[in-house]
């Protein structure tokens, strides 16, 4: 490049006419022709690679839809927009949403919000769960001054929730009368009666008594009241064997004095839902009661049962057919 | 039984502590090791009781050699008193008395007696750490006392540093003692005067060399003192033979020039 | 073994005593959730659940405790406990570890409520790099061991942080749960029977070098002078230490304060000789352990179980800041 461009040079100094016109001696003429070529394709190239990422435009308010660059510092809200195809849209993400390709750069969670990153990025929306005191100052400030939309939700932990989560992403997202807005919420309609079928489908056939729901072995964790997973429980005609609210843990002791006719265990990790039961419980298979007694034990290994978004909605199928089981399974062990 | 140093020598990183050291301690006597600070007195006690290996050279106790016993070994013939005792837990005097005793068969009238050599009989059940540095000092020397048995060897590390003068009075009788049931002493003082009362033999060390070793009279010369100590001393005739040392401490100095009148 | 003082053996069995008191109290007394406390001889299979907890917390307070009287004597302060050495931390990095190994391959996770295995890895290899960094000369240092502990529990600290950040959310929370120490009541026959021997020789060895630990009080060279090894007995003293604090962390996770406050409690009626201080400490572990689960019982927030760890921080803290300002802490 150095000769190159002291050709150039050379030629600059040497070869131009007062009025502009270039000229040399013949071959380092043609050299310089070539050369000049590869230096346009350079320049084209690094203008396609650099500029991929590039909007020229930021938009300030909701309503532009094909500049949408949205931020979810949440997992159940990225996965609820994922659902709603709107993936190409996320620009970043936090830590934790695993529903998302790993290239998509993560801006920190709910704690500690990399605020440099989010700059880079040029959000139009942000979107995200927070506490009662609601989002940080600063980024409520930095919002105020680049014009960022901010949506915010307090807890997502029953059915209900969700369901008000997903509904208000509109909302946020669009203006109210758009045509963007109404196929959005058409989505989310499809959705929904998608989950009232599953919910509503041969409701005779299933198990209708109570369940427990349990993660952890010793302590026992359980799923109580007014979670999302309970929520499905009950819309599927069963109930909920404990009456604690939220997540607890109960001793072994409990489990066995309250005495559940059935168990699930919510697995965490495998796809594999080849997993015998009874492995997994462990001492809680040895109890005496009554799911032991009659075999209603049951393992829901859906990676989705851990997110309170739009993926319970094949959760529910899976608990459907859970219960469907155990409806045929009134042997008692022998 | 005998205490042979052959020459000993330690270094400490690049410092060399004691250098070529050629001794011998002879039973049931009290021998002083003198010398100004950093002379290197601590650390042959240390050599001697095993604590810290020589660079070369040997301690030989009734010929064998030091760094070949296991301490147990070494516990049955040498007592050790150092400069400053720690116990980290709080044992009654008794209790630390007793330790003593460790490698050794129990015996409580030991124990007894050296809590009634060191006037600690009413001190027995209090705990060490609530004494006096002095009542500590006691307490460590009637451990070494109880664990020392007759042909054995006692080292003291400036046991009565802390002590009030009844009972650093005490502690000196109770050496002389010690020495006439044949237990070899080694005694580190600071106070010249009271080692030349008290000793037998004197190990004059000047940073980590043996500047002269011998009898009281023969080591403790003034010009010789002077020269190591920097200070002047001289021998004070007292009562019907008997001579003192004393080191003759000027108390005013002219500190323009910090010359002595 | 010399004859007992009439003292110490009063002490003794007081201990005994209170020993016996919280186990009748933990086969007997249980709030169920709808808040309910019964105090009664009841089921089978309740009791053998009670009979199984009161069993984890002996193992492990016991073990924790004679654990906390070797290190005491080993680092010469009466302010160490199990966990200076970083052998909670360990267990706990090799915990999230593992689990996070078991979510990111999807393999089937049965070892759900069973992180015994990891534990007992983790607290065993922490501590072996603790003793080749804590060395001075070819044997074991006080200081530079207290130093190498607190480091190591700092980095191993950082690298759980790391882990727990990547783990899935179901697991996040049943890390936080076992790192708060629990007394499991489903305990495997023979995770007891391992953990118990363990507990067993552990004592034994440490009730035998009793009367060397007495000696180890005194400084470094005064030890060597009435016939003590002290290499050899601290090499002792931190494998000892070491295997109990990991067969205790393994089975239990990694409960606090018991290792601090036993020894201590056991010296206030006991005396401070170091073999009768064994046996007390073990039975005021004992205690404190099945006590706090007592109280776990007895308490409930919001219908749920607290984990133990949370009452012996309750009963510890205090007492910990206690023992600071009344001068016992001091050496």
């Amino acid at each position: 490049m150095t000769s190159l461009f002291q050709d150039g040079m050379k030629c600059h100094y040497h070869g131009y006419r007062p009025n502009g016109t270039i000229y040399t001696m013949g071959e380092i003429r043609l050299i310089r022709l070539r050369h000049l070529w590869v230096i346009l394709l350079y320049m084209a190239v690094m203008a396609i690679v650099g500029c991929r990422n590039d909007d020229p435009e930021v938009v300030n308010s909701a309503g532009t839809a094909s500049q949408l660059r949205i931020v979810s510092f949440s997992p159940a809200i990225t996965r609820a927009l994922v659902d709603l195809d709107l993936e190409e849209k996320i620009v970043g993400r936090s830590t934790f949403c695993t529903s998302l390709p790993t290239d998509i750069p993560v801006v920190g969670d709910l704690l500690q919000i990399n605020y440099e990153r989010l700059l880079e990025l040029q959000p139009t929306h942000i979107l995200m769960q927070t506490s009662r005191e609601g989002a940080d100052t600063r980024l409520l400030e930095l919002a105020e001054q680049k014009g960022w939309k901010i949506g915010q939700w307090s807890r997502i932990n029953t059915l209900a929730d969700i369901e008000r989560m997903v509904r208000a992403i509109p909302d946020v997202l669009y203006e109210q009368e758009s045509g963007e807005h109404h196929r959005m919420s058409d989505k989310i309609d499809t959705l929904w009666r998608r989950l009232d079928r599953i919910l509503h489908a041969e409701a005779s056939d299933r198990w209708q008594g109570p369940v427990l729901l349990v993660h952890h072995i010793d302590p026992v964790a359980v799923f109580g009241r007014e979670t999302y997973l309970s929520d499905l429980l009950i819309a599927l005609g069963a109930s909920n064997a404990t009456e604690v609210t939220g997540w607890q843990n109960l001793s072994l002791e409990d489990v066995s004095h309250l005495n559940p006719p059935a168990v699930i265990i919510i697995a965490e990790t495998s796809e594999d839902s080849s997993v015998d039961p009874w492995e997994l419980a462990g001492p809680l298979g040895k109890l005496k009661i009554e799911a032991v007694q009659t075999r209603r034990f049951a393992v829901l290994s859906n990676p989705d049962a851990w997110l309170p978004s739009t993926g319970v909605i094949s959760v529910a199928e899976e608990l459907r057919e859970i219960l469907h089981q155990f409806n045929q399974s009134t042997i008692p062990e022998q | 039984m005998s205490l042979r140093l052959e020459n000993l020598s330690h270094r400490y990183g690049s410092l060399d502590t004691l250098q070529r050291i050629s001794v011998q301690a002879e039973p049931g006597k009290i021998t002083a090791v003198l010398g100004p600070n950093a002379a290197g007195k601590s650390t042959l006690l240390k050599c001697v009781i095993g604590s810290e290996r020589p660079v070369s050279g040997h301690v030989y106790i009734q010929g064998s050699q030091v760094t070949d016993l296991s301490p147990r070994q070494l516990a049955q013939h040498v007592a050790y008193v150092p400069q400053r005792s720690t116990v980290a837990a709080a044992f009654t005097v008794q209790d630390v008395v007793e330790l003593g005793r460790y490698a050794l068969p129990r015996n409580p009238s030991r124990i007894q007696n050296a809590l009634a050599n060191l006037d600690l009989l009413e001190l027995a059940h209090r705990p060490y750490p609530a004494l006096s540095v002095g009542q500590q000092q006691r307490v460590t020397l009637a451990r070494a006392l109880c664990q020392v048995e007759d042909n054995g060897i006692m080292v003291l590390d400036e046991p009565t540093s802390a002590m009030d003068l009844k009972h650093m009075q005490q502690c000196m009788t109770l050496l002389r003692q010690l020495a006439e049931r044949g237990i070899t002493i080694l005694l580190v003082l600071h106070d010249i005067s009271m080692a030349a009362q008290v000793a037998d033999a004197v190990w004059l060390l000047e940073r980590g060399t043996l500047v002269a070793s011998g009898s009281v009279a023969e080591v403790l010369q003034p010009d010789r003192l002077k020269s190591v100590f920097h200070v002047p001393f001289a021998w004070i005739q007292e009562t019907a033979g008997r001579r003192r040392l004393v080191a003759l401490m000027q108390s005013t100095v002219n500190v323009d020039t910090m010359e002595q009148p | 073994m010399r004859p007992l003082a009439k003292r110490q053996f009063l002490g003794l069995c007081c201990l005994v005593v209170i020993v016996g008191l919280t186990v009748i109290a933990r086969l007997l007394v249980y709030r169920d959730i709808s808040g309910v406390l019964t105090w009664e001889w009841t089921g089978s299979d309740a009791m053998s659940l009670r009979w199984t907890a009161v069993r984890v917390a002996a193992i492990a307070g016991a073990s924790l405790a004679v654990s906390g009287v070797l290190l005491q004597a080993l680092l010469r302060n009466p302010l160490a406990s199990p966990y200076i050495l970083g052998a909670s931390s360990g267990a706990a990095l090799a915990v999230v570890m593992v689990m996070y190994l078991q979510s990111s391959l999807a393999i089937t996770w049965n070892l759900r409520g069973m992180d015994t295995m990891p534990a007992a890895v983790g607290a065993v290899g922490t501590l072996g790099v603790v003793y080749l960094l804590g060395q001075k000369r070819g044997w074991l240092d006080p200081i530079s061991l207290v130093l190498v502990g607190v480091v190591v529990t700092a980095i191993c600290g950082a690298l759980i942080m790391f882990f727990h950040h990547l783990l899935p959310h179901g697991l996040k929370a049943d890390l936080v749960t076992w790192m708060m120490g629990i007394i499991r009541q489903g305990a495997s026959t023979s995770e007891l029977i391992i953990t118990g021997s363990i507990a067993l020789i552990g004592s034994a060895i440490a009730l035998f070098f009793g009367r060397a630990m007495d000696a180890a009080t005194l400084g470094d060279d005064e030890a060597r002078s009435i016939g003590l090894s002290l290499g050899p007995l601290r090499l002792v003293l931190f494998v000892v230490a070491g295997i109990l604090t990991s067969a205790a962390v393994a089975l239990a996770g990694p409960i606090g304060f018991v290792g601090l406050i036993a020894p201590h409690a056991a010296r206030l009626i006991l005396g401070p000789k170091h073999t009768v201080l064994v046996v007390g400490a073990a039975l005021a572990g004992i205690a404190l352990l099945i006590g706090a689960d007592v109280a776990s019982q007895i308490i409930s927030v919001q219908g749920g179980r607290m984990p133990v760890g949370v009452f012996t921080a309750l009963i510890g803290g205090p007492a910990f800041i206690w023992l600071l300002r009344s001068g016992r802490g001091r050496s």
